[in-house]
């Protein structure tokens, strides 16, 4: 039995974020059926090591077994169920102004989401936005993300000027250990701005870039502001399923 | 069945488990420092923080995104090591001579498995006769000349990138592969297991006898032996790999890159800085150099070479193989080797 319990620890891991529909806060979607491979390989494994009285490999010792049951531990107590990292360095993904190199447009997108109209406005997440195409300007988008206030807008000779009203999302490619904060820029047009840190669905069409230290911030022109419940799934997806 | 006898005292699969390598021993104490650690740190023992929510997701993320990949690399050496005729690597090597090792690099995408299997797959290949400096080649070319990986690259970056990461990569594995070929095996190699007989017996003792032919029924026994003890001692060192690349991303030494990166001059090693904390899978970290709009195409190409080949957990999945002075020597190298050539990439991609 001892022998088995490697396997059944990592078996009952990766079973545990399956069962509890949590892979997807983790890791992308092309991710699933590896994940499900897995749990059934390593079921295989724990159950022969279980049927077979003797084989070569001998059984672990308990330090090694308490090793083997960390994820587990980190996964149930620490991970599971915890919002996402918090917004740490935002980054203003977008066209950096005066680069000695040429940008590269961003073609890994969107994969996790097919994008779908409401009420005339295209639903799109942050990451989208921050590398908007300057074809979409006035076009109609609903966004969800976290509200970030950065005070009252001020300019600075060398910074440029700096916008108040902020949309953060962590934005994942493949997986939640590569979540990356990227903003966009709100315009309230006189709303009241909402308390710091809540999470909203904005409505409004894409306005002029605003100008952030030396790179040029997609900017939303907002024409409804909706507070909401943190979403299940908190993560923007950016990389399609390759 | 006649053992290999390539390099130093072999011993069985069973042997090596059984004996608990010093380099296994440290990593069990590692990782119950880290159980230790997590009780102590982390809820309902102590108020959740910032950084311990980035640590847990950081951590489980990790694992779940190379778990798939290590059992894919214990299982393609399992296959490597159960069915495949044992002097037919050695011959292979002897025939191509001074070209074994480019041979090798060009050879990899038969085995194409990524950074986290291929340790695995190199120390079943060095068990069945592959010389070691030819396995280095193979355990350095493989995630980079990878045709998924190349796919993935070419579809977030464009096939000329691709192209350059896939040379820049064959290029790295094959001169350390041939500078490894001036060293002795013994002085940077850890002992490696030959396979286990058929009849289960421990071949500590490298006695090299030869045996009948082992029945698909017991080719099969070995096979699922050789798969469970790969993957448990593998995933050990994965466990202690992500939870320091987990514990420097949740530290403040995680932030800070995204500026550094957009320079001519800092964008290369900072983002081989940060592939080297984040230790992504090679077939996802194109999709996330893609996000780094800001910096150079010297530096993502530095990012996409040198991260498959060194970061923080492979560092210590490749002491499993080698001696800790090697690996070091191995991550220094790799990383000027990356430094130098990037420029010369670049220049052709522009």
């Amino acid at each position: 039995m001892k022998r088995a319990l490697p396997f059944a620890l990592w078996a009952a891991f990766v079973g545990i974020v399956l069962l509890r529909d949590e892979a997807r806060l983790y890791v992308a979607d092309s991710f699933d059926w590896k994940l499900i491979a897995s749990v059934a390989v390593l079921a295989v494994l724990a159950l022969i090591a279980v049927l077979r009285a003797r084989g070569a490999a001998p059984a672990a010792r308990w330090p090694e077994l308490l090793a083997h049951a960390t994820p587990i531990l980190v996964l149930v107590v620490a991970a599971g169920g915890l919002p996402p990292p918090p917004p740490m360095a935002a980054s203003f993904g977008s066209t950096p102004r005066g680069a000695t190199h040429t940008p590269r447009p961003f073609t890994g997108m969107p994969g996790k989401r097919v994008p779908v109209i409401v009420d005339g406005h295209r639903r799109v997440g942050v990451a989208e936005l921050a590398w908007f195409d300057r074809d979409k300007l006035g076009d109609a988008v609903e966004v969800t993300g976290i509200y970030r206030s950065r005070g009252p807008a001020v300019t600075d000779s060398e910074l440029g000027a700096m916008p108040a009203h902020l949309l953060v999302r962590h934005v994942v490619t493949c997986c939640a250990a590569d979540a990356q904060a990227v903003t966009i820029v709100l315009d309230l047009a006189g709303r009241t701005p909402p308390p710091d840190g809540a999470w909203l669905r904005v409505r409004g069409r894409i306005a002029t870039p605003a100008a952030v230290e030396s790179w040029e911030v997609c900017q939303v022109r907002v024409d409804e502001l909706t507070a909401i419940d943190a979403p299940v799934d908190p993560y923007d997806w950016m990389a399609p399923s390759y | 069945m006649l053992l290999p006898r390539a390099v130093g005292p072999a011993l069985s699969v069973a042997g090596l488990a059984r004996r608990r390598t010093p380099t296994r021993r440290l990593h069990t104490a590692l990782a119950i420092l880290l159980v230790a650690a997590a009780i102590v740190a982390l809820p309902p023992l102590a108020p959740a923080a910032d950084w311990q929510r980035t640590f847990g997701v950081t951590f489980v993320a990790l694992l779940l995104a190379a778990l798939p990949y290590v059992l894919l690399g214990s299982l393609l050496s399992g296959v490597i090591a159960v069915l495949l005729p044992d002097a037919f690597l050695a011959r292979w090597s002897r025939r191509l001579g001074p070209f074994a090792v480019p041979g090798t690099v060009l050879l990899a995408p038969l085995f194409p498995v990524c950074e986290c299997g291929s340790v695995s797959v190199a120390r079943a290949l060095m068990r069945k006769g592959l010389p070691p400096a030819q396995a280095v080649a193979y355990l350095l070319a493989a995630p980079l000349v990878n045709p998924t990986v190349a796919l993935a690259t070419a579809t977030a970056l464009g096939a000329d990138m691709a192209v350059a990461r896939c040379i820049g990569g064959a290029v790295i594995a094959t001169g350390v592969g041939l500078a490894t070929l001036l060293i002795a095996p013994a002085r940077w190699l850890r002992p490696v297991g030959a396979d286990a007989c058929a009849d289960d017996h421990d071949h500590g003792d490298d006695h090299g006898h030869a045996h009948a032919a082992p029945s698909w029924r017991q080719r099969g026994r070995q096979l699922i032996d050789h798969v469970a003890d790969d993957f448990a001692e593998m995933s050990l060192f994965l466990l202690v790999g992500v939870a320091l690349a987990a514990a420097i991303k949740a530290s403040a030494l995680g932030d800070g890159f995204a500026d550094a990166s957009a320079g001519e001059l800092s964008g290369p090693p900072t983002l081989m800085a940060t592939a080297f904390i984040m230790s992504l899978c090679a077939e996802a970290d194109a999709f996330v150099a893609a996000s780094f709009t800001a910096a150079s195409p010297a530096a993502i190409l530095a990012f996409l070479i040198f991260g498959p080949m060194v970061d923080l957990k492979l560092l210590l999945m490749y002491r499993l193989a080698f001696r800790s002075w090697y690996v070091a020597a191995l991550a220094l190298v790799i990383a000027l080797a990356t430094l130098a050539l990037v420029p010369l990439l670049t220049r052709w991609l522009a």
